[in-house]
């Protein structure tokens, strides 16, 4: 870091080259956060997390009793203790609140004064987060498991939404209605996911294995459809090709838009073309996966190596994505985890699962700088070296000397 | 890096870490858990060693085992960082195997083992995560999901106790309810029935009283009585006690009046049961205590001592219980002197109870049928009966009659008038004609020598062909002397009868039916069968050898048991009585054992064992060989021995194959009949069902 920093001085290196660096550094050393928390307040399990994508400042947690919570992240105390706390949430005697499990929540792309939730009643229920009643509520044939906002398409305003219907319904903000129909899969759709690079592309994994592309200004037929085994891309193929083994249960594009990952219940995940289509052939091991609805999984932001965090039962694996190489194993939950985001700005990992926590794991770079600057200034109260003396002496061998003899 | 682990000590910790978690003991040997501190002290290594292995322990499918490998665990935990980090990052697993927070996989038993590992496990997590907690965010956060996702209260460890608690309360509460509402119902019911039982019951003193008057009435009354009042009781008192009587006048009159000496005794005989006559006068009073006894006996004590039994179980006040009892005792009491006065012998007369009416015998009804003109028509048939038995066969039917004249015996009879009556008729002609018939004749010798055959000549050949016939086979009448004299006997033949379709469509020539000839061919007209004749003797003796279980072997073979060998005379203890047969069973015995082939001889083979270590004994016939965990440890209770108790006993009969089968068999049946009763004249249904 130091030697960065001179070299930045000096002109060797640019001011990218260390911001990437660190970023990537802090990205590999994630770990369970010591100083910062979530607040607790869960009353079942944690479904779906999104974080607002103007300032990444709050986060919106649905969960499997129908009730949806929004937390404070940012720390505003100058301390590195820190509990994000919960600013509001829809509580499950409202009326307004889904009357099944929240299976997906997503803030609008471009304000956070709006947001989206869907669930296992069926319906999609627009939300003013200001005053925490809805908009707006759509009534769709299947139970929802995912559904998405471009986080680029300024001038439409479509939500995807992935249901246990086979057709992908595109459902216009603007009109509150169903604007297209995406026909193509046989089986209930899972995961749906915008391009971050194209406007009009969506991607979608289904019961029926596949993963298709649709170009949603032709929704007649699908772009392509993804092929785990040829790469040669025929059209008389397509119907067929499927992407996985199993369930197409997870899907997720890098930042830049260039890849797709698809994660399966074949306990693999696959990194993919998003252009060509192309089985980029890494592989990531066997992953165990077993659950039969919508995995929320993540990749790194403006790292070097990409990396993705993958839940996997009650572990997070991170992998780097273009060698397949499983860099570390975050360890936290006592549950299966459902979903985790990335916070592309503090390099954070947010996840939550079954055991009703949302658990943060951060590489903890702020707090340790904070630890040494305290310990530097020795001469401080009495109260507060005790409490460092005590928090020091917690993880310290204790043998007794009767082990001796 | 540390620097590599020492084999021999890793075994050690291994070894020490096995015995310790194998003794079943609730508190850990302080020796040797020192020794694995020592070992872990030495090195990380060790430490993650001992870890693993700990793991490995937790894993067993026994909870004592478990619970002594946890307290280890909590021991070492609170030693090593390194251990805790460990385990920290394998918390889940652990309170699965702890706490079981994961449902689908429960503690293993013996039970109270595991509620002890439970408790131990709650316990230490909380004291963990009260002095470790700040440092290890997982073990806080572990802590937190027991306490809030599985609902687990630290404070004073009753998570499911509360529960059981609150249920078994609330079952105590309802039992207590519904008591009460059976008391208060009970204490109705008495109130409501009380002034009529007591009625009843005074209502049947009266009339025992107007039947028989207790001494004091007595007393008073004859003190202020007219005459007419004591005539009225005399004439009752007549009845019932005349002695009594005879006594009372007595001591009014002056004995010497009437002629007696002073000195004379006069013997009272008190009847243990006054008996009362039922008179025209006394009828209403009888039926009124009649009808009061059978409502006290069939309606009121057996009421009342249903309340008594309600109460009693309800646990009601004492004061109610006294209540009822002493009811029942007035009760019983007046129902004991209404038996004692015997009044309801009338009422039993009537049988106005019983369902049951006499009817009066119908004339001309026998109730023996009388057998005798049976006898006389068997009797009556057999005028001259013939002397051979009935098994024996003859060529003289046994219905023989001399007025049937088709009969031999009829024509025999009238030769013999014949002779009588023409003395000088040709003897000889006579003669052939009767030894003509005894050729034929084979029994009955008796009478053919009541036959007239003077002849001399033929007197000698007769008496030759009576010896010669003594001595001839005598066989009963059958197909093969049928066929005696035919020198050349054709096979015999049958006709196949076409199993298809009835004759009606088919040609009915026999031209056209297959004849087909016996298998057995000609001999099968040859040959005979003839029945066992001998009787079955039944085996009067056991086999009675000793068998393991102390009794004595009960097969019932004629010479030799298929166990035992052959079977000898035998004490009450299954010794053999006579020692001869002892020492050949014995000998006997020993020959099989020398069957053993040599190389199996113990002593040959513990020298092997000895030197060599392997143990060559060849398993024992018929026994399982078995290598339990509970030789290996004693300490541990055993969780695979075989529970015998009722549920297991009753599941043995209940599901066993068999009976399973003959069920299921009977139930097939049942809907087997069911359908064809149902369908079964449906022409739809008739193919499918049979």
């Amino acid at each position: 870091m130091i030697k960065c920093l001179e070299d930045l001085r000096s002109g060797i290196v640019e001011p990218s080259a260390l911001v990437s660096a660190e970023r990537t550094k802090r990205a590999y050393n994630l770990q369970l956060s010591k100083y910062r928390d979530i607040e607790s307040v869960h009353s079942s399990g944690v479904n779906s997390l999104d974080l607002d994508v103007v300032e990444k400042h709050y986060l919106l947690s649905g969960c499997a009793d129908g009730t949806v919570y929004i937390h404070d992240l940012y720390n505003f105390t100058g301390l590195p203790q820190y509990t994000s706390k919960l600013i509001c949430s829809v509580d499950k005697t409202s009326r307004s609140a889904h009357q099944y499990s929240v299976e997906c929540v997503q803030w609008y792309p471009f304000d956070n004064g709006l947001f989206v939730s869907s669930g296992m009643d069926k319906k999609l229920k627009i939300w003013d987060a200001n005053c925490l009643k809805p908009a707006e509520q759509i009534c769709l044939e299947g139970r929802i498991f995912q559904h998405h906002m471009s986080p680029i398409g300024s001038k439409q305003c479509l939500v995807a939404v992935a249901s246990s219907a086979s057709e992908v319904i595109l459902v216009d903000l603007k009109s509150g209605c169903y604007s297209h129909e995406l026909r193509g899969h046989t089986g209930s759709v899972l995961t749906c996911r915008w391009s971050p690079r194209e406007e009009n592309i969506v991607a979608t994994g289904s019961c029926d294995n596949k993963v298709i592309l649709w170009d949603v200004r032709s929704s007649k037929c699908f772009l392509k459809s993804f092929c785990l085994y040829s790469t040669d891309n025929q059209s008389g193929s397509q119907l067929t090709s499927t992407a996985h083994d199993g369930y197409v249960n997870g899907l997720c594009f890098t930042a830049d838009g260039l890849f797709l990952l698809s994660y399966g219940t074949d306990n693999r995940l696959q990194l993919w073309d998003a252009y060509t289509g192309e089985n980029q052939m890494v592989n990531y091991g066997d992953i165990p996966n077993r659950t039969k609805k919508c995995v929320q999984f993540a990749v790194s932001v403006n790292t070097n190596p990409i990396l993705a965090y993958v839940p996997s039962e009650g572990n997070i694996f991170v992998f780097e994505l273009h060698t397949g190489l499983k860099v570390k194993t975050l360890l936290g939950h006592y549950s299966s985890v459902n979903g985790c985001i990335y916070h592309p700005f503090l390099q954070e990992v947010y996840s939550a699962g079954n055991d009703r926590n949302i658990l943060l794991w951060s590489a903890d770079t702020q707090g340790l700088i904070y630890d040494e600057h305290t310990k530097s200034q020795v001469p401080v109260k009495s109260d507060s070296l005790r409490s460092v003396y005590y928090k020091k002496n917690v993880t310290l061998d204790t043998w007794s000397s009767d082990e001796d003899s | 890096m540390p620097s590599p682990l020492d084999t021999k000590l890793c075994q050690e910790l291994a070894q020490h870490i096995e015995a310790l978690t194998h003794t079943g003991q609730k508190v850990l040997e302080p020796t040797l858990i020192k020794k694995i501190k020592q070992i872990c002290r030495s090195s990380e290594g060790y430490v993650e060693h001992a870890y693993h292995l700990l793991l490995h322990q937790l894993g067993e499918q026994h909870a004592e085992v478990r619970f002594s490998a946890f307290q280890i665990i909590d021991e070492l935990f609170r030693r090593s960082h390194s251990f805790r980090e460990h385990l920290v990052s394998d918390m889940q697993r652990i309170m699965e195997l702890t706490v079981e927070t994961n449902p689908n996989n429960c503690l293993p038993p013996p039970k109270t083992a595991a509620v002890n590992l439970k408790n131990l496990a709650l316990r230490s997590f909380h004291e963990w995560n009260v002095q470790y907690g700040s440092g290890y965010k997982r073990l806080q956060i572990g802590y937190n999901f027991l306490r809030k996702c599985k609902n687990i209260d630290f404070d004073n460890l009753e998570f499911e106790n509360a529960i059981e608690r609150a249920r078994r309360e609330e079952n105590l509460r309802h039992q207590q309810i519904v008591n009460e509402e059976k008391i208060q119902k009970v204490l109705t019911e008495y109130n409501d029935l009380y002034e009529e039982i007591k009625a009843t019951i005074t209502s049947l003193e009266n009339c025992i009283k107007l039947l028989v008057p207790s001494l004091d009435d007595f007393f008073i009354s004859c003190d202020n009585m007219d005459e007419s009042d004591i005539d009225t009781f005399n004439s009752e008192l007549v009845v019932t006690s005349p002695h009594l009587k005879c006594s009372n006048k007595e001591n009014k009159v002056d004995i010497r009046e009437h002629g007696m000496n002073t000195n004379f005794s006069v013997e009272v005989e008190i009847k243990p049961v006054a008996s009362v006559k039922e008179t025209a006068e006394n009828a209403a009073v009888f039926e009124n205590a009649r009808d009061a006894q059978r409502l006290i006996k069939n309606r009121y004590i057996p009421r009342v001592k249903n309340w008594l039994k309600v109460i009693t179980k309800c646990s009601g006040k004492t004061d109610d219980i006294k209540k009822m009892v002493n009811l029942k005792d007035e009760l019983e009491k007046s129902l004991k002197n209404c038996d004692r006065l015997d009044i309801s012998r009338k009422n039993s007369d009537d049988s106005s109870d019983s369902d049951l009416e006499e009817v009066p015998d119908k004339e001309g009804y026998e109730e023996h049928v009388v057998e005798e003109h049976v006898l006389f028509a068997q009797s009556s048939s057999r005028s001259e009966k013939p002397t051979s038995s009935k098994k024996d066969w003859s060529i003289f039917s046994k219905d023989n009659n001399e007025k049937d004249p088709t009969t031999l015996l009829s024509t025999l009879s009238t030769l013999q008038t014949t002779k009588n009556s023409h003395p000088s008729c040709s003897e000889h002609s006579f003669a052939t004609t009767s030894s003509g018939e005894q050729e034929v004749k084979v029994q009955k010798t008796e009478e053919i020598e009541c036959l007239p055959s003077t002849s001399h000549n033929n007197q000698s050949t007769q008496s030759r062909k009576q010896k010669l016939l003594s001595v001839a086979p005598k066989l009963p009448f059958d197909i093969d002397l049928y066929h005696w004299e035919e020198e050349k006997l054709a096979a015999p033949t049958m006709l196949l009868v076409k199993p298809d379709g009835a004759r009606f469509w088919s040609a009915t020539s026999t031209d056209e039916m297959e004849e087909i000839v016996v298998p057995e061919g000609a001999a099968s007209l040859r040959t005979r069968v003839i029945e066992f004749s001998g009787r079955h003797e039944p085996v009067k003796w056991a086999c009675r050898a000793p068998l393991p279980s102390g009794k004595l072997c009960p097969r019932r073979d004629r010479y030799k048991c298929p166990f035992h060998g052959p079977v000898v005379a035998r004490d009450s203890s299954g010794k053999c009585s006579n020692p001869e047969d002892e020492a050949r069973l014995k000998q006997m015995q020993e020959e099989e054992q020398q069957k053993n082939p040599d190389w199996q001889d113990p002593k040959l083979l513990q020298e092997i064992k000895e030197a060599t270590g392997v143990d060559l004994k060849m398993p024992e016939k018929g026994k399982r060989k078995k290598k339990s965990d509970q030789t290996k440890y004693p300490g541990l209770t055993d969780i695979k021995a075989k529970q015998n108790n009722a549920y297991t006993r009753l599941a043995k009969k209940v599901f066993k194959k068999g009976s399973m089968k003959r069920i299921a068999q009977s139930l097939d049946n049942a809907d087997h009949k069911r359908f064809r009763d149902k369908y079964g004249d449906q022409f739809n249904y008739v193919h499918e069902t049979s």
